[in-house]
């Protein structure tokens, strides 16, 4: 501001700097200087003039602006009709860029990698394992509260993917105190039932636990609660104490329950969460760490403020998988008499199964359970049948992987579910590169195994690139190509021919400056044969993405998409969404390349037969209540163009031709439209709610125009 | 105020636990619907002014509506890389003003005309003023008043008149506050001798 205005302002012939008054009206000025400038405006008309003279032009342009601008200008010459369509694309493109950078672009890269590169790479790697033992100590991207949310989820999913779930934990306990007392405890507990049952194992060797101690303890636990006495195990007196029962196992129960922690669910975060809510006031921190095996983890430690009563925890670790937001350990710290005592739980088998499944029947039985002769065994080195959410997912990521790679419209190659428990890719490819290709991306993606044969893999006899594929058992190959029908079928002359070269000399005829010459029949011949390649080669294209709309329809036939996980189920959105985007592409070229021909064909073919317009035989219904339907249509629809196409314009046979006309084309064109638009609504309900490629909303049943 | 209610919209979104647990856990569905509807809302409150504002810079409607577009969808994007935005309005006008500023550059290097003529803009009129021939001839004034003006000062009196303070000005021009405090100075000196 006025660089005289701390030194003069006080002088009698001091004025308010005309730097001054347009921050000052504006309220930028500080507020001391603010208020010595209002006070000097009370005072001085010459200053309050100019501020006058000031305000007025702001008056004015203020005026000027509201009337040119505000209410003068013209609204928006697109009326932003385009920006929602503008957005999905850029969420599909978001979308795609994620999972591209999230697995499929360090999987294509080794591929890549060259001599040079891979020095570059190893001394990069050096670098970089410098800097990972750096970024080890680094504050993780995850918040606590993210952290319990998402294992909590994580578990919630698992749980929720079994029938009647039992949950089975095998743990590791052991005290700080006494190494030497540790034991290992089993515990399986019912989802729905809340049944629960115990086995431990420690230098006394296996046992079960009484159902009936768990109710004692509980009870115990809710007595000193009440009391507001906190005691310790062996305090218990001693008529009440089971001697089969681990000092270290009893002692974790006491510590479970004065702390508001379910001991039916150890290391769950809902635990956790349970404990901070009980304690009010305590600071979490979340640190990044290795496991041995090199996966990444996170601790979550969190410190209660004190005072502590017995058996209080005033600390704990919890450590979380971060693959799978799986609770791997868990450190209790708690008090004891005078002193911190801790206990150490490590997660060596978890489970989720159902109770048809042999294994945890264990918790089947009516209580009291009677320790059974043989103890059940939890085969622990097994990896635990996957789920059938996780097949969903693995299969839907292997079509996604194929729908990237640009295998679905042309391949014959295909995911489908293998026994026992799995996913398996099969099919036939041209070459072993592309074999190679699919591999590599395919076996990235977990409970997929890779069955693609090249025909370069069949021998000397195999298929030579650019052949019809044979088909693989069990595999559905694309339709033939139908260039290769064209090529056999070229000799024959298209029922249109005398329509199509009296087109387009009229064409000709009408151009400015057009001369009749003899040479204008090669011309005209060009020009059919130049639109007959467009139209079938359009055809064909349509057909393949039809065609790989029909596989995802029939594949995901017998899935609800409320099975399916939010990621695949955006998958399979995507999947759906990209192919139907292409086909009314494709479509829509075809629409209008062969419109006005085939109208004006149609014109000269009833002239010539005296025949009024007729309506041709298609009828579209569009009350088909979900994707899959509406998809199979487009399918029907896109084999019915492909095949007019080449009759019309590749003399391809029809079998009964009398019963077609050119009509039939131009509606199925049409209709296909429609059809895809009416898809695109089904997917959206289907899946987001509300994704709509067009970016107009179909309701009710819109009909075939005439 | 509708600022504050933007700035609270994205201080929930940024500790929405859900929704970055959502967005970190890979499940694009529900994140990409709550972020595609903020954007959206955002949008329709937000892009009249930009619109104003590029079409009073650039002169040109449809251009000014694409670059509106485009600024919404880099907001987008922005946000769902999870970069931090600690004020949207200004920052839709920094983005936006820097894509009319990258547009301008194009049609100088096209050699393209900038016309300054405010043909898109109805003949302004003044409905409150007592005499509308002459509310009519001062709008006319103020108009060649404003092509007087520099582009720096044309830019900071739009803004200012748009409801930004001053250091919000120099966010969005690139320039510095004292630099921004001359230019409306200079930018107001220079209207009321243009209108004496």
């Amino acid at each position: 501001m006025s660089k005289f205005f701390h030194t003069r302002w006080l002088s009698e012939d001091w004025h308010v700097p005309d730097d001054d008054l347009l921050p000052f009206l504006d309220g930028e000025l500080p507020a001391r200087e603010s208020t010595n400038v209002r006070n000097h405006l009370e005072a001085c008309w010459n200053c309050r003039q100019k501020m006058e003279r000031v305000q007025k032009t702001i008056s004015g342009f203020v005026d000027y602006y509201n009337s040119a601008y505000v209410a003068g200008v013209e609204p928006a010459p697109g009326a932003w009709r385009t920006f929602d369509i503008k957005l999905k694309s850029a969420v599909a493109e978001a979308d795609r860029q994620s999972m591209i950078r999230g697995w499929l672009l360090p999987q294509i890269m080794p591929v890549g990698l060259r001599a040079p590169m891979r020095l570059a790479v190893g001394l990069l790697a050096g670098v970089l394992v410098v800097l990972g033992a750096l970024l080890l100590h680094r504050t993780p991207q995850v918040s606590a509260s993210q952290l319990i949310q998402k294992a909590s989820e994580a578990r919630k999913l698992q749980i929720s993917a079994v029938v009647h779930p039992v949950v089975y934990q095998k743990l590791r306990v052991e005290a700080g105190s006494r190494p030497t007392e540790s034991l290992t405890w089993e515990i399986w507990h019912d989802e729905e039932s809340g049944r629960t049952n115990q086995r431990v194992e420690d230098s006394a060797g296996p046992r079960s636990i009484s159902p009936e101690w768990d109710a004692s303890a509980e009870r115990r636990g809710a007595l000193h609660k009440t009391r507001k006495l906190r005691v310790r195990a062996d305090s218990v007196s001693a008529e009440s104490v089971d001697p089969s029962i681990p000092p270290i196992l009893r002692e974790l129960h006491q510590v479970f329950q004065a702390n508001h922690m379910d001991w039916r669910r150890p290391l769950a975060l809902a635990s956790y969460a349970s404990w901070v809510r009980s304690r009010g006031r305590v600071s979490e921190e979340v640190r990044e760490t290795l496991l041995p095996n090199g996966e990444r983890a996170y601790i979550l430690i969190a410190a209660a403020v004190g005072p502590f009563a017995v058996n209080d925890v005033a600390r704990t670790e919890l450590t979380v998988r971060s693959r799978d937001w799986h609770p791997l350990s868990q450190r209790l710290e708690f008090q004891l008499g005078n002193n911190i005592e801790s206990l150490d739980l490590a997660e060596l088998a978890f489970k989720v199964s159902s109770p048809t499944v042999p294994a945890p029947a264990i918790i089947a039985d009516t209580r009291p359970l009677a320790p059974p002769p043989e103890p059940p065994r939890i085969v622990e080195t097994l990896p635990a049948a996957p789920t059938e959410i996780e097949l969903l997912e693995a299969e839907t990521q292997a079509d996604y992987a194929l729908h990237r790679m640009g295998a679905c419209t042309g391949e014959p190659v295909q995911a489908r579910r293998a026994l026992p428990g799995g996913v398996v890719v099969e099919g036939l490819v041209e070459t072993v590169e592309r074999k190679e290709q699919l591999e590599e991306i395919l076996r990235a993606i977990p409970l997929v195994a890779v069955n693609i044969q090249s025909s370069e893999d069949l021998g000397p006899d195999g298929v030579e690139p650019g052949d019809v594929l044979p088909e693989v058992e069990g595999v559905q190959g694309p339709p033939q190509p139908v260039t290769e029908a064209i090529q056999k079928i070229q000799a024959r002359r298209s029922p249109i021919e005398e329509q199509l070269r009296a087109y387009f000399t009229h064409l000709a005829a009408r151009e400015p400056g057009h001369s009749r010459v003899d040479s204008e029949a090669p011309a005209v011949d060009q020009e059919i044969t130049a639109l007959s390649n467009e139209a079938v080669s359009l055809s064909e294209a349509a057909l393949m993405e039809a065609w790989a709309l029909r596989r995802l329809a029939e594949a995901y036939s017998r899935v609800n998409t409320d099975q399916l996980s939010p990621r695949g189920r955006r998958l399979l959105e995507i999947m759906l969404t990209e192919h139907l985007a292409a086909l009314k592409l494709h479509a829509d070229r075809s629409r209008a390349l062969l419109k006005p021909v085939l109208s004006s064909v149609d014109g000269q073919l009833r002239r010539a037969e005296g025949r009024t317009h007729e309506k041709g035989a298609h009828a579209f219904d569009l009350g088909d209540a979900n994707w899959n339907g509406a998809v199979l249509r487009i399918w029907t629809v896109a084999q019915h163009i492909e095949k007019l196409t080449a009759h019309f314009f590749a003399g391809a046979s029809w079998p009964e031709a009398n019963d077609i006309s050119v009509l039939d084309l131009l509606e199925d064109l049409d209709g296909i439209d429609v059809e895809s638009r009416q898809a695109e609504t089904k997917v959206a309900e289907g899946f987001s709610g509300h994704f709509d490629l067009t970016g107009s909303r179909e309701s009710g049943t819109p009909r075939i125009s005439q | 105020m509708p600022d504050d209610i933007l700035k609270l919209q994205i201080a929930c979104r940024t500790e929405d636990a859900a929704f970055d647990s959502a967005l970190d856990a890979g499940c694009p569905a529900a994140v990409t619907e709550t972020l595609e509807g903020r954007v959206t809302e955002l949008f329709q409150r937000l892009r009249g002014s930009v619109y104003r504002y590029l079409v009073a810079v650039i002169q040109d409607p449809s251009v000014a509506e694409e670059i509106t577009q485009e600024t919404f969808l880099r907001l987008y994007c922005c946000l769902r890389e999870r970069k931090t935005i600690s004020s949207v309005r200004p920052w839709v006008f920094r983005v936006a003003h820097n894509l009319a500023l990258n547009e301008r550059t194009r049609r100088r290097f096209l050699g393209s005309d900038e016309s300054t003529a405010l043909d898109h803009i109805h003949a302004p009129s003044g409905p409150e003023a007592p005499d509308p021939e002459q509310a009519m001839l001062l709008q006319e004034r103020m108009a060649l008043a404003m092509q007087q003006l520099s582009r720096h000062q044309r830019e900071c009196l739009i803004l200012k008149v748009e409801g930004f303070r001053y250091r919000e000005i120099a966010e969005i021009l690139g320039l510095s506050v004292p630099n921004v405090a001359q230019s409306l100075r200079r930018g107001i000196k220079k209207l009321t001798r243009e209108l004496a």
